[in-house]
């Protein structure tokens, strides 16, 4: 038996952990104490870890679809045929007709292998992947407000807060080392303000809960900026120094009375008011968001409004004071560090940056395309212009918004081709199968939300005939005449530290002696860095962006009365492929449920754990009621983990202008009890 | 040391539909599979007793002996509600299964010679109910008055009908059966279990009663025969947990300080009141 | 028996000599500076001056996740056997676990009486029977340690083969086993007889110890409370909302022996059942087919743990479910805190 310390790839939080192999089986796990992270604690998720790992039902040779069945091969006739393929597909309608997801389960390294396979060997920029789906609002937002789309402060830095005010994330749940630094710092004193249609567990410590109907976020944002200018608490000295276009700002918020937000929000005047005074008073403020803030039509709007309130109330760029947009997946972060983005190399260095795209074309030695590519929605959603599409470790067959429509655009597809460890839904529509490597089973990093870089180890070979997927990339690379000669991930991570600037210390010797580093790091000396923005922002200065009000585009009607939003479970990460094979976590939540109201469902006849039939404009899908008073009136709450109940089937596909996230978030659903 | 999780081999030697989700499955040892038993080809048991029941590749789950040791098969009646039971409805004459036990503690059969035996079942609960049933009347003249109860929600859902038709038409044996709803050729009694109670006269100091069915149930029926005037040590109930092994070590099916699978599953009233709401 | 003395220069020399006959398995330090138990390749890897580990070593004897057999065969899917069939893995070493610290020996302790309780549990015990335990008392207690008030600690008194107490430059070795006393014979080049300085030298260091604990509860006061119900409801509510279901104060307890048994598909004639280990927080834990649930609400099931560790297994077995580690308080990510729960109880 031994120990391997490696890095957890469920959430964001990024935790250290040992995995314990016997063999070449790991048969458990032990959380690291000395980790900064997980201090001797793990969810639930990482203490069940190694039971998806080596599990029967993993991929183990390549597949390759013949006469509507998939049929074991080998990797040479695999790689032939996609290289043939994407080829032909290439020459015929040109290289934007291919288009790429990358993986934010993947290592750093993966995904800037991808990237450069993508850009210099497809020879387009339509490579993409799930941070669009959960924080690209994020990354569009914070840019313009300050210049870089990443949480400002650490996750330890929360347990020192004064004032913590979470909006539209269940952090307990999602990001449960973050949850227990929220329950630390009220233990210590500080003032939790929870912003939620649902009754999550926070709502417990909390000082207020303000819960308002989904998708009118900008409305109470801006009513809290309309209420801390009018009682004096703007920090108008730091509003002068340190940002830009605040009259704007200042005008836009005239109309946004307590009275006129509590009508569109249903947040009571009173409570918002409170709330405002609270967090504008603190000393140390954090702002915590997720999900609940990004994923809608006004995503970046949303986003923006925030930085605005952390502008005005200069709640940013100083020890324990921030505003931290919550990563969701292990390396959707290192992702888009990656440039697993149709508009940035690594290091948010454009595409349309003529003087990045040389130094990219130097070092890769070919010639770079220049127009940005398309989004993962758009690739699907002009599946006639995309012939042919590289999946690595994405499963948007039950991911994606509206997935009727997703699984056939994909089917409509000449050529696809999925990289997984499962044959996911994804999979089951593709060419050709490719079987990845899990953590486990490669070397490479991760990089945490709190853009924590840190190193996954390889504790047991991949299973059957799997390959770390960098290997798969490489290999595919050399078939398509451009070889990647890498020997580990390390030398790829000194290729990416060398073009990446805020990568530029980044070296795995570095990252051996510590629990990671935290980017910006500049060079081999720099120690990484805990918040961002100190003494000025990475754009120079703070941008208020004046933001109206705009519904959501889907609201109730009399045949859809009720708003659904979608979220995860505790037990259960994304589409399932992982936790519904691991007993333990699927045994707590077996199957789907639609979480209503108590008056809602006395209204409609409906009880407690009886099924029932949601219908939106674009699915239907039958479900379990779970009936309490957890959610406001007319509001539901379905959770997208499961196949068999797909929330994805209903909800709706419209885009946020700006970012292109879709609205998870909100869409109009009917309830019918089935007779029984 | 013996093995305590590696399963017998078995087969299915008859399956009889009761119900639309209850079927009875007979059950056989397999002989000579070059196996360590620790099961002898004849199982012998007590009734109230349960085996490990496995079908490989879904799992493992415990159902309580349905018929008597008096009669020559072994069987058990499953309603099809999980993974485990779903497996075995699918399964068919001559498939192979895997076999525990005889695990648990079983009825007292020792204490209640010579006394009126009252049964209280609801639904799938006759199941072990049956094999005391069966072994008393195999054993008749050692007892006194036999008085079975019997509720399900409708007719259909009534268990074992043949056999409850046998003890209908017996001078020995007082039963009455009731369902929640009626249909339109029903006669009997309408009602839970519980108003039974008011059409039979028991003499307390006489008699031992056995109870078992749904969770939701088992109160009520206590609480009725306590009314009668049943003294706690008396009256007996089978409890359902979620159980694993049926050896007490891993420790799904504990209530308190007992564990179901070691101390149980039969328990008297006297031994689980103090366990409050848990039973 | 007569006691020892073993010098600490003497140490390493001695695991090296113990390392050609047993595994051993000690207290070494991790890639991240974790002190974990895990088996060593050389004498040097063992670390000995450690805070307690952030896992008891339960996992050599009750693995996470084991397999217990399995099946290969047409049989499986129809017909009747024709020889293939069951096939156990369990294999084991003569092992020694060197340096456990009395808390988690304790544990040991205990899952001897529960896994012997009416059937043996076979797979526990074979590997149980084979593993020679030299426990390491301690000198200083860590922030969260109440082993004092647990009575299974800072030394033990009895049922060990060797205990070593740290006596600076040298260890003070007590046999509590004829296991432990064939061993010290065996190599007895190590060793010299403690002196009647040494003996006393010892008592007051574990006087010392003993002197240094801050936490101290009342074990049997807080079970007869709970045990006559005058703990109010409130308390156990206020643990649910703070409990976030990771089940890690299961998996971290020296005692906890609760486990899942799952079957997995291997192949189409194959597969095996394996075990896992379970947790009573868990609403699956006691969910049952059809989907009722005598402890559906998390209050049940938190209060049931405090109840199972401190009023039921004492009055099963007469030992505490609790050790006394404190490692639940470290993993819990919502601070419950055993000791505090305790005193909470005694108010």
């Amino acid at each position: 038996m031994k120990k391997i310390l490696t890095t957890c790839t469920y959430c964001g939080c990024g935790c250290g952990l040992y995995l314990q192999v016997e063999g070449n089986e790991v048969i458990g796990v032990t959380p690291s104490r000395e980790h900064p992270i997980s201090r001797g604690s793990l969810c639930v998720k990482g203490w069940n870890i190694h039971e998806f790992i080596q599990h029967p039902d993993r991929l183990r040779t390549p597949l390759i679809k013949k006469k509507g069945g998939f049929e074991e091969v080998s990797w040479d006739e695999a790689f032939n045929l996609i290289a043939e393929k994407f080829k032909r597909i290439k020459k015929r309608f040109g290289p934007d007709s291919l288009g790429v997801l990358a993986s934010a389960k993947c290592t750093n390294e993966e995904n800037y292998l991808l990237s450069k396979f993508t850009r210099a060997v497809l020879g387009t920029n339509n490579i993409d992947h799930c941070a669009r789906l959960c924080h690209s609002s994020t990354v569009v937002g914070l840019a313009t407000a300050f210049g870089s789309g990443a949480m400002t402060n650490s996750i330890n830095e929360i347990e020192e807060a004064d004032c913590i005010l979470v909006a539209g994330s269940n952090t307990t749940l999602q990001h449960p080392q973050i949850g227990s630094r929220i329950l630390n710092a009220v233990e210590k004193g500080a003032s939790l303000i929870v912003v939620d249609p649902r009754t999550t567990q926070l709502v417990s410590f909390a000082l207020l809960h303000l819960k308002p109907r989904p998708g009118t976020d900008v409305a109470w944002i801006n009513g809290m900026m309309h209420v801390i200018l009018k009682k004096g608490l703007a920090n108008l000295d730091f509003v002068k120094k340190r940002t830009e276009n605040f009259p704007a700002l200042k005008r836009k918020l005239a109309k946004f009375t307590p009275q006129y937000v509590e009508r569109i929000t249903g947040i009571p005047k009173e409570d918002l008011k409170e709330a405002a005074g609270i967090y504008a008073r603190a000393k140390r403020a954090i702002l915590i968001y997720s999900m609940g803030i990004t994923q809608h039509v006004t995503g970046t709007d949303n986003v923006l409004s925030l930085a605005n309130l952390t502008l005005l109330t200069s709640h940013v760029g100083r020890p324990y004071t921030g505003l931290n947009p919550l990563r969701g997946q292990n390396n959707v972060q290192g992702a888009c560090d990656m440039g697993a983005l149709p508009d940035f190399y690594s290091g948010y260095q454009k595409v349309s940056n003529a003087p990045c795209r040389r130094k990219f074309e130097r070092a890769w030695n070919v010639k770079l395309p220049q127009n940005k590519g398309l989004t993962i929605i758009e690739m699907v959603r002009e599946a006639g212009r995309i012939k042919g599409m590289y999946i690595m470790g994405e499963n948007p067959a039950l991911s994606d918004p509206d997935i009727t429509h997703t699984v056939e655009a994909l089917k409509s597809l000449d050529f696809l081709v999925v990289q997984d460890i499962f044959l996911t839904e994804t999979a089951q529509l593709a060419d050709v199968v490719l079987p990845g490597a899990s953590f486990a089973e490669k070397d490479g990093s991760f990089t945490s939300t709190e853009r924590r870089v840190q190193r996954v180890r390889k504790s047991i070979n991949p299973v059957g005939e799997a390959k770390a997927d960098w290997e798969i990339i490489c290999d595919l690379s050399k078939k398509m005449g451009y070889p990647l000669n890498y020997e580990s991930p390390e030398e790829v991570m000194e290729e990416i530290a060398l073009l990446t600037p805020i990568y530029g210390g980044i070296y795995y010797d570095r990252l051996e002696k510590t629990f990671g580093l935290q980017w910006p790091c500049w060079n081999k000396k720099h120690p990484g860095t805990t918040f961002l923005h100190r003494g000025s922002f990475s754009r120079g200065k703070g941008h208020f962006t004046p933001i109206d009000y705009k519904p959501a585009k889907e609201l109730p009607s009399k045949k859809y009365s009720f708003i659904l939003t979608t979220g995860r479970l505790y037990y259960h990460w994304h589409t399932g492929s992982m936790t519904r094979r691991s007993s333990t976590l699927h045994r707590e939540y077996p199957e789907g449920f639609i979480e209503m109201n108590l008056q809602d469902a006395q209204r409609l006849g409906i009880k407690n754990k009886e099924m029932v039939r949601v219908i939106s404009r674009r699915g239907k899908i039958t479900i379990q009621a779970l009936v309490g008073e957890l959610i406001i009136p007319g509001t539901v709450f379905i959770p997208f983990h499961f196949k068999e109940a797909a929330a994805n089937l209903l909800t709706n596909p419209v885009l946020d202008p700006k970012a292109k996230i879709p609205e998870y978030k909100v869409c109009a659903v009917r309830i019918e009890r089935i007779e029984r | 040391m013996k093995n305590i999780y590696l399963p017998q081999l078995g087969k299915i030697k008859r399956v009889q539909k009761e119900t639309s989700d209850v079927k009875t499955f007979t059950l056989a040892p397999l002989r000579g599979a070059g196996f360590t038993f620790f099961l002898k080809e004849k199982i012998k048991f007590i009734p109230g007793q349960f085996l490990e029941i496995s079908v490989f590749g879904t799992g493992e789950a415990p159902f309580s002996i349905s018929s008597s040791p008096t009669q020559k098969d072994l069987q058990i009646s499953i309603k099809d509600v999980g993974s485990v039971t779903s497996a075995l409805h699918n399964l068919r004459k001559g498939q192979v299964i895997g076999l525990r036990g005889p695990f648990g503690n079983g009825f007292p059969i020792k204490d209640i010679r010579g006394y009126d035996i009252l049964f209280v079942g609801g639904g799938i609960g006759l199941a072990p109910l049956r094999s005391l049933i069966n072994y008393i009347l195999d054993k008749r003249k050692n007892f006194e008055r036999i008085i079975i109860l019997y509720g399900a929600k409708n007719p259909e859902e009534l268990v074992f009908k043949d056999e409850l038709k046998g003890w209908e038409r017996r001078k020995d044996v007082e039963l009455l059966v009731t369902v929640d709803e009626g249909d339109g050729k029903w006669k009997r009694n309408v009602g839970v279990v519980t108003t039974l109670f008011e059409k039979i006269k028991v003499n307390p100091k006489k008699a031992f009663a056995f109870v078992c069915g749904p969770p939701v149930m088992i109160p009520f029926v206590i609480e009725g025969l306590v009314k009668i005037g049943l003294k706690d040590e008396r009256i007996f109930a089978n409890l359902e947990r979620y159980m694993k092994c049926g050896v007490g070590k891993c420790g799904h099916c504990n209530i308190g300080p007992k564990y179901t699978c070691l101390d149980g599953p039969v328990f008297s009233y006297k031994e689980i009141k103090g366990l409050s709401k848990e039973f | 028996m007569r006691d020892w003395i073993l010098y600490k220069e003497h140490t390493f020399p001695l695991i090296r000599r113990l390392n050609k006959h047993f595994e051993i398995i000690a207290p070494v330090e991790g890639k991240g500076g974790d002190i974990v138990f895990d088996p060593i390749t050389s004498e040097h890897d063992v670390v000995l001056d450690f805070t307690n580990t952030i896992m008891p070593p339960k996992r050599f004897f009750f693995p996470q996740f084991e397999t217990l057999f399995s099946w290969k065969g047409k049989e499986f899917t129809l017909a009747p056997p024709r020889g293939a069939g069951l096939t156990v893995p369990l294999k084991t070493k003569r092992r020694i676990i060197f340096g456990i610290r009395p808390c988690d020996f304790s544990g040991i302790l205990f899952l001897d009486g529960y896994y012997a309780l009416a059937y043996e549990d076979n797979y526990y015990f074979t590997r149980r029977n084979n593993t020679l335990f030299i426990l390491l008392g301690c000198n200083e207690p860590q922030e969260h340690c109440f082993c004092l008030s647990a009575g299974t600690g800072p030394f033990l008194k009895r049922g060990f083969d060797i205990q070593l107490t740290d006596l600076k430059d040298r260890y003070y070795v007590q046999i509590g086993s004829r296991k432990g006393k064939e061993l010290i014979e065996r190599y007895d080049y190590f060793f010299r007889p403690a002196s009647r300085e040494e003996k006393e030298e010892n008592i007051q260091t574990v006087r010392e110890a003993e002197r240094k604990f801050k936490e101290e509860v009342d074990f049997d006061l807080v079970a007869k409370k709970m045990e006559n119900e005058e703990v109010p409801e409130s308390l156990w509510q206020e643990l649910a909302v703070r409990c976030q279901n990771c089940g890690g104060c299961s998996y971290v307890c020296p005692t906890c022996f609760c486990f899942n048994l799952i079957d997995r598909v291997t192949g189409k004639e194959e597969g095996k059942r394996m075990r896992t280990w379970d947790s009573c927080t868990f609403s699956g834990y006691t969910r049952m087919a059809g989907g009722y649930n005598p402890r559906e609400e998390k209050k049940d099931r938190v209060k049931r743990r405090f109840y199972h560790k401190l009023v039921y297994e004492p009055q099963q077995f007469g030992m505490h479910g609790c050790v006394g580690c404190g490692r639940c308080v470290t993993t819990c990510l919502g601070n419950i805190n055993m000791p505090r729960v305790m005193h909470e109880i005694m108010k």
